[in-house]
């Protein structure tokens, strides 16, 4: 069996990014256009160009490791982003336009792989594509958790077949023509989940070591309509269990974890806790949930910030902990609480109610309160003149 | 998603929509003791949630249950109990003390139905079903959420 997570070393990934500008979206900007030839010559095979989308597209260079990616993206955007000020930025989506931010990881090694291994790869990820879609979830917008998934002709399910296709397609998992395996979930262009979703990514590649893993179409519709409310499948050798997102969920990421970690040790330690902060956070909810309530200006500071500062969209995320109770519920709580109801006028009505109703069936005066007792000789009188009519 | 928000990882919840009258219930414990209160699943970690339904002696329509159901002699569903409560604390004082209280009230069994919530937490969790009989009988409302709301206050003072 191949390890493929050996073979397969090296990363890039490609951003979509639309650029809004006082309020008009355009693909494109000319000032852009110089920036193309100086990032291919400092970003040896990067691109930057105006893609079908529509949106502006900057594809990194093949690297060989997390950081010099990372460094290449921000080096990258603070360029672009200081000539055209405010105008882009990197959530999930926005209102009103067509095209969203998207990102697309791509990983491989430096040769390029053989159609064979890319193949190999696909299969080895097959399993990952309901879990890799709700990690990369950062866009709710109409009825469904992924809109896109559903109104764009932009992924698809990906189903491995006898013979491996060589022809570019939409699947979640397909090549790319650096002979790269590319994810085409799109996550956010945040540098910080794209980062954590390629280290899960290989460390998924790791775990497996080129065996076939399955998913299913079922889990993958879930995730795709209801996200973090649907319902997912978990199959084990013997037994189907139905459990909800966060038990999907963690039940992948503890078993990655320790593929995760040795992923991680080539990171710089700020990197690895932005990480770390990422799975901790998806483990809980998707992305969606946090950036839904963002505005327009808040996302393009988080964008900024992100670019100039290093800040992840998650780094100001609390997570709640559960407080540990001082005292315990005892039985002087419960001694407490039964005298506060035996005093209180709610008990007085209910026992009152409660004695009226058994007096009645019971056809008996002496069980009602004093104030009742008229009314109940009247009922029963009534009662047995029913019975003797 | 909830509809009060407090410091307090407690929420009162009474998620069925076609409720009303349960949902105002589970509104006025909330609503009495400062705790949340949501209409859905809490996703952040509550340190216990409380789920109030009202569905307990309404089968569902051609069941067994609902063909087998007894009726008095006035043509009144008599149901067998007033409630059913599921207790996954440690102390269990919700059912310690609504058995007390109401003495024609069971444990939850696992014939009984099951609700999202219940299949989702293991522990820290509290469902109570209700009757008919105690939603719409204002006397036996007000005592159910009465006592509702001591024992919550109750666990508020030892957290």
């Amino acid at each position: 069996m191949v390890n493929l997570g050996s073979e397969v070393n090296s990363i890039g990934w490609e951003i979509e990014f639309p650029i809004i500008k006082k309020g008009v979206f355009v693909s494109w900007n000319p000032d852009l256009r110089k920036f193309h030839d100086m990032f291919a010559k400092q970003f040896k095979g990067s691109n930057l160009y105006e893609d079908a989308t529509p949106c502006a597209e900057y594809a990194s260079a093949v690297n060989d490791n997390y950081m010099d990616l990372l460094e290449e993206s921000r080096e990258v955007f603070k360029q672009m982003m200081e000539k055209i000020p405010n105008a882009i930025f990197f959530s999930g989506g926005i209102p009103r336009h067509r095209s969203t931010f998207a990102g697309h990881i791509q990983i491989g090694n430096k040769r390029g792989l053989t159609n064979k291994r890319i193949y190999e790869v696909c299969r080895t990820l097959q399993g990952s594509q309901s879990f890799m879609e709700l990690m990369s979830q950062n866009f709710k917008s109409g009825r469904n958790a992924d809109e896109r998934a559903v109104r764009r002709d932009y992924f698809h399910f990906y189903t491995p077949g006898k013979s491996y296709k060589t022809e570019r397609t939409y699947d979640c998992y397909t090549w790319n023509e650096h002979q790269t395996v590319e994810n085409r979930i799109p996550p956010s262009t945040g540098f910080y989940h794209m980062l954590t979703l390629a280290v899960l990514e290989k460390a998924w590649l790791a775990l497996y070591k080129g065996k076939l893993t399955m998913d299913m179409p079922d889990n993958w519709k879930q995730a795709t309509i209801k996200g973090p409310n649907g319902v997912y499948y978990i199959a084990t050798p013997d037994e189907l269990f139905k459990v909800d997102y966060t038990t999907y969920v963690n039940f992948f990421l503890n078993k990655l974890e320790p593929f995760i970690k040795e992923e991680t040790k080539t990171l710089s330690p700020d990197a690895r806790s932005k990480v770390d902060k990422y799975i901790d956070v998806l483990r809980r909810t998707p992305l969606s949930n946090i950036m839904a309530g963002k505005s327009i200006m808040e996302a393009k500071k988080m964008a900024k910030e992100m670019v100039f500062k290093g800040k992840s969209f998650v780094d100001d995320v609390k997570i709640a902990s559960i407080k540990i109770p001082k005292g315990a519920f005892g039985a002087t709580n419960v001694a407490n609480v039964i005298s506060s109801i035996n005093k209180s006028k709610e008990r007085k009505e209910f026992q009152r109610f409660r004695n009226f109703i058994m007096a009645v069936s019971r056809k008996d005066a002496s069980l009602a309160n004093p104030e009742d007792i008229e009314i109940i000789h009247r009922i029963i009188a009534k009662k047995k003149l029913k019975e003797v009519i | 998603m909830s509809d009060m928000i407090s410091d307090l990882p407690i929420y009162v919840c009474a998620p069925h929509h076609d409720e009303d009258l349960t949902q105002y219930i589970g509104y006025k414990i909330a609503e009495a003791t400062g705790v949340n209160y949501a209409n859905m699943v809490p996703v952040d970690n509550p340190i216990l949630v409380v789920e109030i339904g009202g569905i307990w002696d309404r089968p569902a329509k051609g069941s067994r249950e609902e063909r087998r159901e007894e009726r008095s002699d006035d043509g009144e569903r008599s149901s067998p109990v007033d409630m059913i409560i599921e207790d996954k604390t440690k102390t269990k004082p919700f059912l310690t003390l609504l058995t007390l209280f109401f003495g024609n009230s069971r444990e939850i069994k696992d014939s009984d139905f099951k609700t999202e919530m219940s299949g989702k937490f293991d522990s820290n969790y509290v469902r109570v079903e209700l009757s008919n009989k105690i939603r719409y009988n204002a006397q036996m409302s007000n005592m159910f959420i009465k006592i509702m709301i001591e024992i919550i206050n109750e666990l508020k003072s030892v957290l």
